[in-house]
């Protein structure tokens, strides 16, 4: 009994010493993510509940964790809020401030202002998922983890995404930036 | 119309007000977290999961049985959106956007191999089966001012492929490695193979070259190749039809293709991301690839795969084997490469179909500064020091 009580004292430590380790390595990049669809209070709120869960769950972690943590806190985000149309709408709202913003380079202002409207238009899981790579830094492989999807699956649909943004970037004759071209709805992708 | 997407119109939109990772976090905030969470029942941990890859199995020399084939589970099964061409295009545009290296004094590559070998008859015992497996690594000089080093054997190991061929190879007294030769009927038997085979290391000086489509390419040429798949084509079947195969290469124009595009992505030649991208696209023009399911790759990865039916230039002839390549999505580099046999072949008939003929793991690959590392039990050949 002594020895499996001493057992469990170590595994105990151990589970503390990498709960405490995935916080302070996740926390911000988790925040960040969660900010993208929520309120301050709000995000703060789903990031402590993400690691409440990995702990729950943290016989089941596998390593490295970041994705892992990243689809708990985008399945609570999408369990619990309609965040599609925030991300959307913030897209809209920095094309309008890069649009008047005082960049080194006019040109770099311009394009990325364009970008932003070109993403604020596209479908919310191409959205998603090119938000995921540029803005939150995570590689193909992880944000395949994250999304849960193959990552052949996931190779296909970023190339089909930015072919969508770039398409929806491009000046029009009336010398506007075009919009997105239509396609067949994401929503029915999801897996 | 470009199937690329160029450069990520995206980079530098990230929003300023989100944090990143090295923000320090709120220390109140961090200290309430983890005491309401540490007050929950703490979890019964297991030990971490090993995750056993496609890559490692192959490197043990294991014969995957009859589960190569059509063996992606339902949740697997690729969507509309993943036809192999989709998936190469993808691909393609992943490795165009990777940042070119900038090219150093010799283009390093380290990889491991494993293949079936068919033994000859001796005198003491039948023909048999065995896994080879060999590591190899070399240093090309990208000017010609360093030498340049191909080592090969490194760890060579041999295994009889099941009971039956262990029994002949015990006959044959264990021997390792593969033949120089076919012995000739009449003539005396050749001298007995050894059992152990140190690694050797050949020096070459001057300006190195690569053989791509059938014509002998410089490091500069490499560099210099083709970056739009179209364009890369054209240039191959110039080089195809001007200097027909003769030396094993397939004959038939799409697999020669597909033999030609394995050596520009597979690492052992200095190609750039773009010229990557371009044998990637032009695979995708070709017809008779399948996407690989998850079961199949080491996790995280992609393949695709196409049947071949072998000539006299594979071990096994005449069968119908895939071709398969392993792609890290993250850099569109080549990790994998392998033959499974798909039908046996008129002279091994007894091989499982699913077992892998030859494989090659691409360890490492890149541009290096530094010298090359030649293991001091190593027969040296070439160049003198």
């Amino acid at each position: 009994v002594v020895a499996i009580e001493a057992l469990d004292e170590e595994n105990a430590a151990d589970a503390e010493k990498r709960l405490r380790r995935m916080y302070d390595e996740s926390y911000g990049r988790l925040l960040a993510y969660a900010l993208g669809y929520l309120d301050r209070p709000s995000a703060e709120e789903i990031v402590s509940e993400t690691f409440l869960i990995a702990w729950r769950r943290l016989a089941d972690a596998p390593v490295p964790e970041l994705p892992w943590l990243f689809g708990i806190a985008r399945n609570l985000i999408r369990e619990r809020y309609r965040a599609d149309r925030r991300l959307r709408d913030l897209c809209v709202e920095l094309s309008a401030q890069a649009d008047t913003g005082t960049g080194d380079i006019a040109d770099d202002v311009t394009e990325r202002a364009a970008a932003l409207r070109a993403l604020a238009e596209l479908g919310d899981l191409d959205r998603e998922l090119l938000t995921l790579l540029a803005w939150h830094g995570l590689t193909n492989r992880e944000a395949a983890e994250v999304l849960g999807i193959r990552p052949s699956t996931l190779l296909v649909r970023v190339h089909r995404a930015r072919r969508r943004l770039r398409a929806a970037m491009a000046p029009t004759d009336a010398g506007s930036p075009g919009r997105a071209p239509s396609f067949p709805s994401l929503s029915e992708e999801i897996p | 119309m470009s199937l690329r997407t160029g450069h990520d119109p995206l980079a530098g939109t990230r929003p300023a007000f989100l944090p990143d990772q090295d923000t320090p976090i709120d220390p109140v905030r961090r200290e309430r977290d983890l005491r309401a969470i540490l007050a929950h029942p703490r979890p019964v941990v297991r030990p971490a999961p090993r995750r056993l890859s496609v890559a490692s199995l192959v490197a043990a020399g294991a014969v995957v049985v009859a589960v190569v084939i059509g063996t992606t589970t339902a949740s697997e099964v690729p969507g509309q959106d993943e036809s192999p061409r989709a998936v190469l295009l993808a691909v393609a545009d992943a490795t165009a956007t990777t940042a070119a290296p900038t090219p150093g004094r010799y283009w390093h590559v380290r990889q491991h191999s494993t293949s079936v070998e068919a033994m000859w008859p001796g005198r003491d015992h039948d023909a048999y089966l065995v896994v080879v497996d060999s590591g190899a690594e070399s240093w090309t000089s990208r000017t010609g001012a360093d030498r340049s080093v191909d080592v090969s054997q490194l760890d060579l190991r041999t295994r009889a492929l099941t009971e039956r061929d262990q029994a002949e190879w015990d006959k044959a007294g264990n021997p390792v490695g593969i033949p120089d030769a076919e012995p000739t009927p009449g003539a005396p038997p050749p001298p007995p193979m050894p059992r152990t085979v140190p690694p050797s290391a050949q020096w070459l000086a001057g300006a190195q070259v690569f053989r791509i489509g059938g014509v002998e390419t410089s490091v500069a040429e490499v560099l210099a190749l083709p970056t739009d798949g179209a364009r890369l084509k054209e240039f191959l079947l110039e080089r195809f039809r001007a200097n027909p195969p003769t030396g094993g290469e397939p004959t038939e124009e799409t697999e020669w293709l597909m033999w030609e595009a394995d050596t520009l992505i597979g690492g052992r030649v200095p190609t750039t991301p773009g010229t990557r991208a371009a044998a990637y696209e032009m695979l995708a023009g070709l017809p008779g690839f399948r996407v690989m399911g998850g079961g199949e790759v080491p996790e995280g990865m992609v393949g695709v795969a196409r049947e071949v039916r072998t000539g006299w230039n594979y071990t096994i002839e005449n069968a119908l084997v895939e071709w398969q390549v392993i792609i890290d999505p993250d850099t569109g580099s080549l990790r994998e490469w392998r033959l499974v046999l798909v039908e046996p072949g008129s002279e091994e008939r007894r091989l499982p179909a699913g077992t892998v003929i030859h494989a090659v793991t691409v360890e490492q690959v890149g541009w290096v500064d530094t010298d090359p590392i030649v293991p001091d039990d190593a027969d040296q050949f070439g160049t003198v020091r």
